[in-house]
């Protein structure tokens, strides 16, 4: 095992009904995530991309194939909790991911559950409510906070269990625009600050900063690339059900009416200024 | 022609509690027949209140609301009438499917509005040819269908009603780019075949400049904004003071713009946006 | 609005009673319930009373709460009330308002039904009490600890606290679906407030199948959040906030026994009935 990456699909296979072995949600996965690496896995509702969080830490285990985690195979039921430890998972719906009807009361948790000694829980929680931002919401009722910071309160309770990893399953679909810039904010910082992020979503937008994009259409993996070279291919991305963000469309239209831009801007910064340089501004 | 008009209307919750809100605050408007009005505000800005007082369900504090003249929440009569002629959909309609089979939920609507047997059942297949589905999907139980299938059974199920004003909530939330553009085209196709009006809220500004014809912007319970797409999309500054944001082309432009200053700054959609874009590029360069 | 209910809700403070450990404050609040119901004159009661509204000036929580959450007991105490003025014959007559039906209205109705009302008010201040300064996880966890003892029987006291905890997390969640379910319904023509009683029980069908499918969706997503977090059901656990009785709770189990110590004397054994009022049961 050298050279370990923090998580390893290896030609995994997954079905929900064991007695049917065709219907696969997943099929023939194979992709790594490294120690700080920002992966976004994009695909559409029903592509299998959920049922690769849960494979992620053990949750689920392949049907065919392996998923090992720092080296740690996840069907081994020994490495179940050191696995959990490593690799945490926010969910879509930020209301069924809380257990606890006070901020800090849900972020120990976690915590609690791996039997970590009172003073130590009190630190951690402190800790990952501050990554956060949600250190003076510590005491509030957690049904009272926006989806935003419920979604926040989910990441802490991730953070305060000491991860390597949060994989994030479409942690912005209920959100408004706001929840949706707080989460994606707050998984960057994070991701700066070296943990390693693997987010699964629907919204091209949110693919922009990855190192690396998957993008996952009926149970298999289409395509990985970096942001560039995948929204580069603008007809793959309609054809499954996706799209590129509005800046790469309109890179894509300007290039296509004779204006002679570079590369391809994914961003409006980039997009500004690419223009103002081909202007000699 | 006016359809509904709301005359300042105010509201609050939990009235004495620590909790306590003023949901709405002296909010007066009015909408033509046909129009697609786009609600924009963030959340907690008052515009689910706003919508639920809209077919009474919720009843305002002080002002009123006229359905054709007529105040809605006059007797039982009329709200009866308005709740059948002012079609709200709630967001996230899926979670209130109920039925043994999609037929069938789709005609609760129809059902307790009292029609006859016939007219439901021709009504069911309306809806359903609305949101494209197949007789074979109308017999399977809705808890059997993929997420955005059960979305647009949820939708016909208001859309049987044949309201003259339909009022979506979030109606695109969760669903993938595919699956949005889909349930737009499907709203877009029942307003043709009915020529009612249809109030969408959404959070997102793109779709908004794309599809609505005049927005409202609602800011902390009040009607902040009240115009054509273009009159409110020029004040970004204004919107994004409300917590709000523009469509990425106006951005984008505004950007330019503060570098250039002689660039119209009245674009909304991509498409636009590369026109613009394109013909300043090449203007400049023949200088 | 449902959403208006304060009954049950946690007002979170630092006050002298928030302070206090959750399980001394369990145990404050049955003996006093207890004490209730032993005190048999006006003397005590009032003490109980005048320790009631005590307690609540020492938590801080505005009497305005209080107050709104007595409203929801104003049936009940008006009910309760008239039947004591009713079906008490007791002590001189005041008033026949309707002779021929043998209907009087006597000192023993109006002071027993006082005493009634009284006995109540107090019962729900000092209840509310708890829950308005105890998070429901200190509860829970607190009632976990109190019931410990029953391990021997081998009663899984651990599951049935966490049971409790996210019972009292997802009653706000619910209620709330609740009322978008019902507005949903009731958008589509749904009559849910006329007609028989049968009519309205079937009215109902539309509301609560899909509450049930909704909550079961909510309880199979909240298990893979708990798995994710290391939950396993067994007892080794840690908590956060370690319950310890401190000076605090002994000057509180103090003031109580006293309490305790005079309602039972001058109820029981009432040979100076120097400042004992009226005697009612």
């Amino acid at each position: 095992m050298e050279n370990k990456h923090l998580l390893d699909f290896q030609n995994v296979f997954y079905t929900y009904d064991e007695e049917d072995k065709d219907s696969f949600a997943v099929k023939d996965i194979s992709f790594t995530v490294d120690k700080g690496e920002y992966v976004v896995i994009l695909g559409h509702n029903g592509s299998g991309k959920s049922t690769i969080a849960k494979l992620s830490n053990s949750i689920f285990v392949p049907s065919e194939g392996k998923v090992f985690v720092d080296g740690m195979d996840t069907a081994d039921e020994k490495n179940e909790f050191k696995i959990r430890e490593k690799v945490g998972v926010v969910f879509q719906n930020p209301d069924n991911q809380i257990v606890a009807s006070i901020v800090e009361e849900d972020v120990a948790f976690g915590p609690e559950n791996l039997g970590i000694p009172p003073k130590t829980i009190r630190e951690r929680v402190d800790n990952a409510l501050k990554a956060v931002g949600m250190y003076d919401y510590r005491l509030h009722e957690t049904h009272r906070l926006s989806g935003g910071q419920k979604q926040r309160v989910a990441i802490a309770g991730m953070i305060a269990m000491l991860p390597e990893c949060i994989v994030f399953d479409e942690p912005t679909a209920m959100l408004d625009p706001r929840g949706r810039r707080e989460v994606i904010n707050t998984a960057r910082k994070l991701n700066s600050e070296g943990m390693s992020i693997v987010l699964i979503t629907h919204f091209m937008e949110e693919a922009v900063f990855a190192d690396k994009v998957i993008v996952v259409d009926g149970g298999r993996i289409l395509a990985e690339g970096t942001p560039r070279e995948i929204f580069s291919k603008t007809e793959m991305l309609i054809s499954c059900g996706l799209d590129v963000p509005d800046t790469v469309k309109l890179s894509l239209l300007l290039k296509e009416k004779g204006v002679p831009i570079e590369g391809l801007p994914l961003t409006e910064e980039e997009l500004t200024e690419e223009y103002l340089r081909i202007l000699n501004l | 022609m006016v359809i509904l008009e709301v005359k300042n209307v105010s509201y609050g919750y939990s009235h004495g509690t620590p909790f306590e809100i003023t949901a709405l605050d002296d909010v007066s408007f009015s909408v033509e027949k046909g129009e697609l009005v786009g609600i924009i505000g963030h959340t907690g800005s008052g515009k689910s209140t706003l919508i639920k007082m809209l077919n009474s369900l919720l009843k305002p504090e002080s002002g009123q609301i006229l359905l054709d003249g007529k105040d809605i929440n006059k007797d039982k009569a009329s709200i009866k009438e308005a709740r059948s002629r002012v079609g709200l959909c709630f967001q996230y309609p899926e979670y209130q499917l109920f039925e043994e089979t999609c037929a069938k939920d789709i005609a609760f609507g129809p059902k307790n509005m009292g029609l006859s047997k016939a007219e439901i059942e021709e009504r069911v297949i309306k809806a359903a040819e609305f949101v494209g589905f197949s007789k074979e999907l109308l017999n399977k139980s809705p808890f059997d269908l993929s997420g955005g299938q059960k979305r647009r059974c949820a939708i016909a199920g208001v859309m049987a009603m044949f309201p003259e004003v339909l009022i979506l909530d979030e109606p695109t939330a969760g669903l993938d780019p595919k699956g949005r553009n889909e349930l737009t085209a499907m709203i877009e196709n029942y307003r043709k075949a009915t020529g009612a009006t249809v109030m969408i809220v959404s959070h997102s500004m793109d779709d908004m400049a794309r599809n609505a014809d005049r927005l409202l912007v609602m800011n902390k319970g009040k009607l902040a904004m009240d115009g054509k797409v273009q009159d409110v999309f020029s004040k970004a500054d204004k919107l994004i003071e409300m917590g709000l944001s523009v469509p990425v082309s106006t951005s984008l432009v505004n950007r330019l713009n503060s570098k250039l200053s002689d660039m119209p700054t009245d674009v909304f959609t991509v498409e636009d946006a590369a026109e613009l874009l394109s013909s300043y590029y090449k203007r400049r360069k023949a200088l | 609005m449902i959403k208006d209910i304060t009954l049950g809700q946690f007002f979170p403070g630092s006050s002298f009673i928030h302070k206090l450990d959750p399980r001394a404050k369990i145990v404050i609040t049955l003996c006093f319930i207890v004490a209730l119901f032993l005190c048999k004159n006006f003397f005590s009661l009032g003490l109980l009373f005048v320790s009631a509204l005590v307690a609540i000036a020492l938590s801080k929580i505005s009497f305005k709460v209080i107050l709104k959450g007595l409203k929801m007991i104003v049936i009940l105490v008006v009910f309760t009330g008239i039947l004591q003025i009713v079906y008490n014959d007791e002590g001189t007559v005041l008033w026949k308002p309707f002779e021929q039906f043998g209907f009087q209205i006597t000192t023993g109705g109006v002071f027993s039904a006082v005493f009634i009302i009284v006995r109540i008010i107090a019962l729900i201040l000092f209840s509310s009490l708890l829950t308005y300064t105890t998070s429901p996880t200190a509860l829970a966890d607190a009632i976990e600890r109190l019931l410990s003892p029953l391990k021997i029987f081998k009663v899984n006291v651990n599951s049935l606290s966490m049971m409790m905890t996210i019972a009292l997390r997802f009653i706000p969640t619910l209620i709330e679906e609740i009322d978008i379910i019902m507005s949903a319904q009731k958008a589509r023509g749904a009559d849910l407030e006329t007609g028989t009683l049968t009519q309205r029980a079937k009215a109902l069908v539309p509301v609560f199948i899909p509450l049930i499918v909704s909550s079961f969706r909510r309880a199979y997503e909240l298990a893979f959040a708990m798995e994710c977090r290391c939950y396993t059901g067994d007892n080794k656990r840690t908590r956060m906030k370690e319950m310890k009785l401190g000076i605090r709770d002994y000057i509180a189990f103090g003031v109580l026994l006293l309490l305790v110590a005079v309602v039972v004397y001058t109820s029981f054994f009432n040979t100076f009935s120097f400042f004992i009022f009226q005697q009612v049961i």
